[in-house]
């Protein structure tokens, strides 16, 4: 597992990153890289497909490609995050952590959820992607659609 | 797995459970193994099967520590948690089958002084997107991972942290009578409950089993060689196993509360012939409140969403119309991964179990749950 120092870190717990050689979620992280958030689908069936897999779970096919999405979603759930396991994310506390259900497909993702201190959470609130850097990867994060960005 | 009153269960034996148990896992387990045969009244050398629980000391273990001279059975569920309760299920074919003619069951764990839980479930399944997709952003544990679901059902259905406090209470108040239970003398009152420091909200620090060095053990015969054994023969009725859509992932189940119990219970109740409400006690895996709520829903016990009222009006404390967990749970008693639960429902049903005896307790179903939400029952008769 490929692990970075986030800038300014100054030596302390590395935030765990993605393997970015991964094959099967290689595709993925070059999208984010690109700013676009994909999901998995069947080039025979065209089913879609998350967590990305080796091959489809409906036709058995391993022909499978990306998808782009809007990167906007609905609030499914999530969790407030007061006791991290994870030394990295022991600073971060508490931090929240969200499924985030997409539009149109039927893919729901676990996700980094940024919301401004006091900000009360719902179920179905509208949510939209952001990409951050990190080392030599782009990881999603989301935040209420609403927020000023 | 369906036994259909053809094994039974004939001995169970438990060490202490403590915070730091001075011994190692090997050590703690032939204790458990040992125990159990003075219970069931049998030399250790009559163990001719054995299913260990997938992390822990192994058959080969017990083979060596208890100079056993011909295991010819072994088998190992992986279902995390619900490895106790499906064990069951693997000990009751093979003395059906005549694999082996008595068969021991066990875990033994240094729960507390040992690898805690964010250490054992990096064995866990889909461990290529958790590490890929869900580490990077700090969800790694199961109580992050259970919280969605607590979430979710608050929002949907208006459960309350009340009622998640309802089950902290109920099985803490259990473990007030049960001096095995190391919750036993430390009482909980509903403020304590909500001022509990927050792990994963809405699980709060209660809301949390507790960790355990301990270990249990059980014996499985077939029915007829446990006729003539000393202690009341407890049928294994029905054991069953169940996994959700998809197994190894929770976020993207359609149907977003149905568990591997909601599959396995069903099948369990059928085999058995026997319905939820013929039940005169539940052994429900309490790894943390909500997953009681859950787990007595999706079993049947209660409709989908009902679950926080029915924890909350008495009916499953000590004395209700379904008692549950009267050891104390996972949450109270300790955590040796639900094969507390097992030897509770046992003793319960032999009329053994003193101040917490459920009165005319003839028939328990006992969950398990592990990873991402696999199930398992067992229908316990006697």
């Amino acid at each position: 597992m490929a692990e970075a120092s986030e800038a300014g870190s100054g030596g302390v717990a590395a935030r765990p990153l993605p393997d970015l050689d991964d094959p099967i979620l290689q595709g993925f992280w070059e999208h984010t890289a690109k700013h676009e958030l994909v999901v998995q689908q069947c080039e025979s069936c065209g089913a879609i497909v998350w967590p990305p897999r080796p091959g489809c779970p409906t036709c058995l096919s391993s022909s499978m490609t990306w998808m782009k999405v809007a990167g906007t979603g609905s609030l499914f759930s999530w969790t407030v995050i007061h006791h991290a396991a994870l030394p990295y994310f022991t600073s971060k506390t508490p931090y929240t952590v969200g499924i985030i259900e997409l539009p149109g497909v039927p893919v729901r993702m676990i996700g980094d959820v940024r919301v401004a201190e006091g900000t009360e959470l719902s179920v179905g609130m509208p949510m939209t992607v952001g990409f951050e850097t990190v080392a030599d990867c782009t990881l999603p994060y989301w935040e209420p659609s609403d927020a000023g960005r | 797995m369906n036994a259909n009153d053809r094994a039974a269960i004939v001995g169970v034996g438990m060490t202490e459970f403590s915070k730091s148990s001075g011994r190692s896992v090997e050590q703690l387990a032939l204790e458990a193994a040992q125990l159990a045969c003075a219970d069931a009244g049998i030399t250790p050398t009559e163990i001719d099967g054995i299913v260990p629980f997938p992390l822990g000391p192994s058959a080969e273990d017990m083979m060596a520590g208890l100079g056993l001279p011909d295991v010819r059975f072994t088998a190992v569920s992986h279902m995390g948690g619900a490895s106790s309760v499906s064990s069951l299920g693997l000990a009751a074919l093979a003395v059906q089958e005549g694999y082996a003619d008595c068969v021991l069951v066990f875990i033994a764990r240094n729960g507390s002084s040992g690898a805690r839980i964010a250490d054992r479930v990096s064995s866990l399944p889909g461990q290529r997107f958790r590490k890929n997709l869900e580490h990077p952003f700090g969800f790694s544990t199961p109580a992050q991972w259970y919280s969605m679901w607590a979430q979710r059902h608050m929002q949907l259905y208006g459960t309350t942290r009340e009622q998640l406090g309802a089950v902290a209470l109920t099985m803490r108040e259990n473990a007030q009578r049960n001096p095995h239970a190391q919750m036993y003398g430390k009482t909980l009152t509903m403020e304590q409950y909500l001022a509990g420091r927050p792990i994963a909200e809405p699980y709060l620090l209660f809301d949390c089993c507790i960790e355990t060095d301990g270990a249990g053990a059980v014996l499985v015969t077939s029915a007829e060689r446990a006729r003539d054994l000393r202690q009341t023969a407890v049928s294994i009725a029905a054991v069953t196993e169940g996994h959700a859509d998809s197994p190894d992932d929770i976020a993207n189940r359609r149907d977003f509360f149905n568990v591997g119990l909601t599959k396995a219970a069903p099948r369990a109740f059928e085999a058995a012939g026997l319905k939820p409400s013929d039940m005169d006690l539940a052994m429900i895996y309490d790894c943390f409140t909500f997953e009681v709520i859950q787990q007595l829903e999706e079993a049947g016990f209660c409709a989908r969403g009902e679950g926080g009222a029915f924890v909350q009006d008495g009916s499953i404390a000590a004395g209700g119309s379904l008692p549950v967990n009267p050891h104390g749970g996972l949450l109270s008693e300790g955590h040796i991964a639900g094969m507390n639960h097992i030897i509770e429902a046992v003793v319960q049903l032999r009329g053994g179990a003193g101040d917490r005896q459920v009165a005319d307790a003839h028939a328990a179903a006992v969950t398990g749950w592990g990873d991402m939400g696999d199930g398992s029952l067992a229908i316990l008769t006697a």
